[in-house]
């Protein structure tokens, strides 16, 4: 496989060299690999058996990704994205490791789901798989540029009950508390678990920018939470590392909201790492052990933080 | 987005270019139709339309299935993906002609078409309408994004 040199700010690798249970060198290596190009199978449109047999017969190599039921890692023939497949929405293009956000979720058909921070519509699309045509799946999205490819790409995946809407996602719960039977929050994060899909990540981060968005990511989570039914589920996820935006937006929604918990997560076939229960000077909720990370060098693609939040019944927001 | 929900007149207009432009018998009766700009059909489930209706600021429901204009009704990809089992006639295609098809390139209607329109048909997946020429080819209506990129 294909390696680049990748060169990191200062700042970035001090921050890199805090975190504990970590080998740098692993790290840098990870980054320095392009991400492998992986495809979800769309059962809304076609059998995973068919598929596999369509694409092998036009040349191309798949291997499953062991934690997620219709992921595969693809190589070989022609340009897939180019492929008739691709443009009638057999496949999908997401990576390995965010195929895990929708797994998470416990979707059932005929639930109702809202996915927060939508855009493009990886997950949304995912979803929507996992609805099997019951249920519905909300998906919104702040930004009206963004929206549009959202709209595509559920269009594509031929999603028919979907509801995609434009809006402030920090507002959603305070609108419509307890409607949803499943919340995602994937939210906009300092992307530095894709830092091999995009450099300029780690060229624009700063201590500065996780510190901004955590509070961005607060109001979203809080948002969800509220949006949830009493009994729900709901999973927070970032593709990035730091704690500022993972436990630490985690553990505030815990103190903020007395009905929210967590629950355990597991995950099989890929290496998950222990959250940080205590950040510079900052002690986590003793619950936030029941969050996981996976590291880019783990998963040789993404890295991810993944909570799983349940809001009891008879609690009050 | 004001939600304009197809009332039974219009429906029943719409089924019947279905049936006498496709031979559909059923042109998704068990979901509810809402009208879009430019005379675009979207298809959606009850539960869907009643939860938007207490939704704000939505921006689509559901699928967009086909087109009804005044020369006729053309399916979208999906919308002839839905009713793949059901077209009367389609025109099936080798790999060569499928890829042309998905480049929005004009395609010999080998077989004979009844009528100014036909479906495209590649390993069974139903790829949208075509409008059939008088030079006898068969010119698809694949939206630009959803082409295969010419060499």
């Amino acid at each position: 496989m294909e390696h680049r040199r990748i060169t990191l700010s200062e700042q970035l690798l001090a921050f890199l060299r805090e975190l504990p249970d970590i080998d740098i060198d692993s790290l840098m290596e990870a980054y320095s690999r392009p991400l492998p190009s992986s495809i979800r199978i769309n059962t809304l449109k076609t059998s995973v058996e068919r598929c596999l047999s369509l694409l092998r017969e036009d040349g191309y190599l798949l291997e499953k990704i062991p934690w997620t039921r219709y992921g595969y890692y693809v190589s070989g023939g022609d340009n897939l994205a180019e492929s008739i497949w691709h443009m009638l929405g057999l496949v999908y293009f997401q990576g390995p490791v965010s195929m895990l956000a929708a797994e998470l979720l416990d979707v059932e058909p005929g639930n109702y789901v809202l996915d927060l921070c939508a855009a493009p519509g990886s997950k949304s699309t995912h979803i929507a798989q996992l609805l099997q045509e019951r249920g519905v799946i909300v998906a919104n999205d702040i930004s009206v540029d963004r929206v549009k490819a959202l709209a595509s790409n559920m269009q594509k995946v031929g999603v028919i009950n979907s509801i995609i809407t434009l809006r402030d996602g920090r507002i959603f719960g305070k609108r419509h508390p307890s409607m949803f039977d499943r919340v995602l929050v994937d939210a906009p994060c300092s992307s530095l678990g894709i830092i091999s899909k995009d450099w300029s990540v780690a060229k624009r981060w700063s201590e500065k920018v996780s510190e901004r968005i955590s509070r961005l990511q607060l109001g979203l989570l809080i948002s969800g939470f509220d949006a949830l039914k009493p009994g729900g589920k709901m999973i927070y996820s970032t593709c990035t590392l730091h704690p500022l935006e993972n436990e630490a937006v985690v553990s505030e929604l815990l103190e903020k909201r007395e009905d929210a918990k967590l629950e355990n997560l597991h995950v099989e076939g890929v290496k998950t790492r222990k959250p940080l229960e205590e950040w510079k000077g900052m002690t986590f909720h003793p619950d936030i052990r029941r969050c996981i990370r996976i590291y880019p060098c783990d998963s040789g693609a993404e890295g991810f933080f993944f909570a799983k939040i349940v809001k009891q019944d008879g609690g009050g927001a | 987005m004001k939600i304009r929900r197809a009332d039974s007149e219009l429906r029943q207009q719409i089924e019947h270019e279905a049936n006498r432009t496709y031979g559909v018998s059923d042109f998704f009766s068990n979901y509810e139709l809402i009208i879009s700009g430019e005379g675009r059909v979207r298809a959606t489930t009850s539960e869907t339309l009643q939860l938007a209706s207490i939704l704000k600021k939505v921006d689509s429901i559901g699928l967009y299935v086909a087109k009804y204009r005044k020369w006729g009704l053309t399916l979208s990809i999906e919308g002839s993906h839905y009713l793949c089992q059901q077209l009367k006639s389609t025109l099936e295609l080798d790999r060569e002609d499928a890829i042309r098809w998905m480049m929005a390139a004009p395609v010999e209607a080998r077989q004979k078409t009844s009528g100014k329109f036909v479906v495209a048909r590649y390993q069974g997946f139903c790829m949208g309408t075509g409008v059939v020429g008088r030079d006898g080819r068969a010119y698809p209506q694949v939206p630009k994004w959803r082409r295969i990129p010419e060499e």
